[in-house]
């Protein structure tokens, strides 16, 4: 029996990264920061045990990514290493009496300073990782920098944003 | 081996990180060949037939500029066919009259249904393939110079490896004095390449056209790449450091042509020959 939470999942899947894929890739501002929007995917699947299943849905994503853009393999070692250090930023995060069961780690169910502080660590790993990667290695290091700066205040704005936006507190869960 | 396997099940989840980054460097590292598998990228039938449906909709919003460059092209052409038809005395004859030199070049439209320019390899996807007698490694230019070459064919679309990709390099010429050199983009303005090799004792000057040098056998001898830009030459270094600002506008493609030599073939085992001679 297929859960409603593994439906909304599958869907917001394709969602985000169909958005990337169609609008949000071509969002590019100053020609430096670029808005990785499916990180909010990644960002918000539910908290669970499951830590491998987490990181084989980060190299899904990433693969489907990367064969859009044809890059195979970049945007999948940063997927994985932002689901693999999710994991970490979480438990550091935990607060007193621990997680609720199926707990979504989202602003309307966590509020937007526990996002913030959990996401742009994240973001920014994600990003070093991605960047670092495309330019093969540090021989333009902080031309590199500045990409990675400002994509991440650009994407950890927009996913913020499209938090208010789509997760709405009475869709809030207890 | 008891603790053995209980070790490894307590590292599991990082044991399965460490196999998958390996994995993804992998994929990385040997991405050239890959890339020609053409599964795993833009011209797999499916993800192309995605992004032709997109590309059907955005279409609308650069019809006007596609019509302008299409007027300014057919005006282009029909000069030059003008000033062709007046030239009653021709020196090279050979061109006129070899029918291997005339059909050397085929000409392959192409449209255009994926493009970026602001990642450090760039690359475009077009509508044509393998059933349309593409294969890997051709030149592809449109109206206002030098855009690529063919990375990866699958049956019905191809990708190329645009001149915005800092693996490729082209072989080009100062056209004023003929000064061989190879154009590469440094992979930030998408408006500005690096002219490489150009020796010290060749004075280039601000202005001077870049084109292909026909060398080899991908680009015909003369397509544009772009003017020169900027000369730096520190007192040590063998080479002048040039920027070219570029003359395509790699943004603002629609359509592209695909150049295919029909002596390629005939060139290059005639170089083999020489160059295996000297081994």
């Amino acid at each position: 029996m297929i859960k409603k939470s593994e439906i909304i999942l599958l869907l917001s899947f394709f969602g985000y990264v169909f958005l990337y894929i169609f609008l949000f890739k071509n969002f590019v501002l100053l020609d430096s920061a670029f808005c990785f929007i499916y990180l909010i995917f990644l960002l918000n699947v539910p908290i669970e045990r499951n830590r491998i299943l987490a990181l084989f849905i980060g190299l899904v994503t990433g693969l489907l990514i990367d064969v859009f853009s044809d890059s195979l393999g970049i945007h999948m070692a940063s997927s994985v290493l932002l689901m693999y250090l999710r994991y970490y930023v979480i438990r550091w995060l935990t607060p007193q009496g621990g997680y609720d069961t199926n707990t979504l780690p989202t602003v309307p169910s966590m509020g937007l300073q526990w996002y913030i502080t959990y996401s742009l660590p994240l973001i920014l790993a994600h990003h070093i990782c991605l960047f670092y990667t495309e330019a093969g290695g540090i021989t333009s290091f902080f031309f590199t920098l500045t990409k990675v700066l400002s994509s991440t205040a650009f994407t950890l704005v927009v996913i913020v944003l499209f938090q208010y936006l789509l997760y709405s507190s009475a869709k809030r869960r207890i | 081996m008891r603790r053995l396997f209980l070790l490894l099940h307590q590292y599991r989840v990082t044991l399965v990180f460490v196999g998958l980054e390996l994995v993804c460097t992998w994929l990385i590292v040997t991405q050239n060949i890959f890339l020609s598998a053409s599964f795993f990228n833009s011209s797999n039938q499916t993800v192309a037939g995605i992004l032709t449906s997109s590309n059907s909709i955005s279409n609308y919003f650069s019809l006007a500029e596609v019509n302008d460059d299409l007027s300014q092209q057919n005006a282009l052409l029909q000069k030059r066919l003008r000033a062709y038809e007046q030239s009653l005395y021709r020196l090279d004859t050979r061109l006129l009259t070899d029918s291997d030199l005339i059909g050397q070049y085929d000409y392959l439209s192409a449209k255009i249904i994926n493009n970026s320019t602001r990642n450090v390899h760039n690359h475009i996807t077009i509508n044509i393939g393998k059933k349309q007698g593409m294969t890997q490694g051709l030149g592809v230019v449109n109206q206002r110079g030098i855009v690529g070459k063919i990375a990866s064919v699958s049956d019905n679309y191809s990708v190329i490896s645009s001149l915005l990709n800092a693996d490729l390099m082209v072989s080009s010429m100062i056209k004023r004095t003929g000064q061989l050199g190879t154009t590469n983009w440094s992979g930030k303005d998408a408006n500005q390449a690096n002219l490489l090799y150009i020796p010290r004792h060749v004075k280039p000057l601000l202005g001077d056209t870049i084109i292909t040098s026909g060398y080899n056998a991908i680009y015909p001898e003369g397509v544009l790449i772009g003017t020169i830009e900027d000369i730096i030459l520190t007192d040590e270094a063998n080479f002048y450091e040039i920027v070219v600002n570029l003359a395509n506008d790699y943004g603002a493609l629609s359509h592209v042509f695909v150049i295919k030599n029909n002596l390629k073939i005939e060139q290059q085992s005639t170089e083999a020959i020489v160059t295996g001679a000297h081994d």
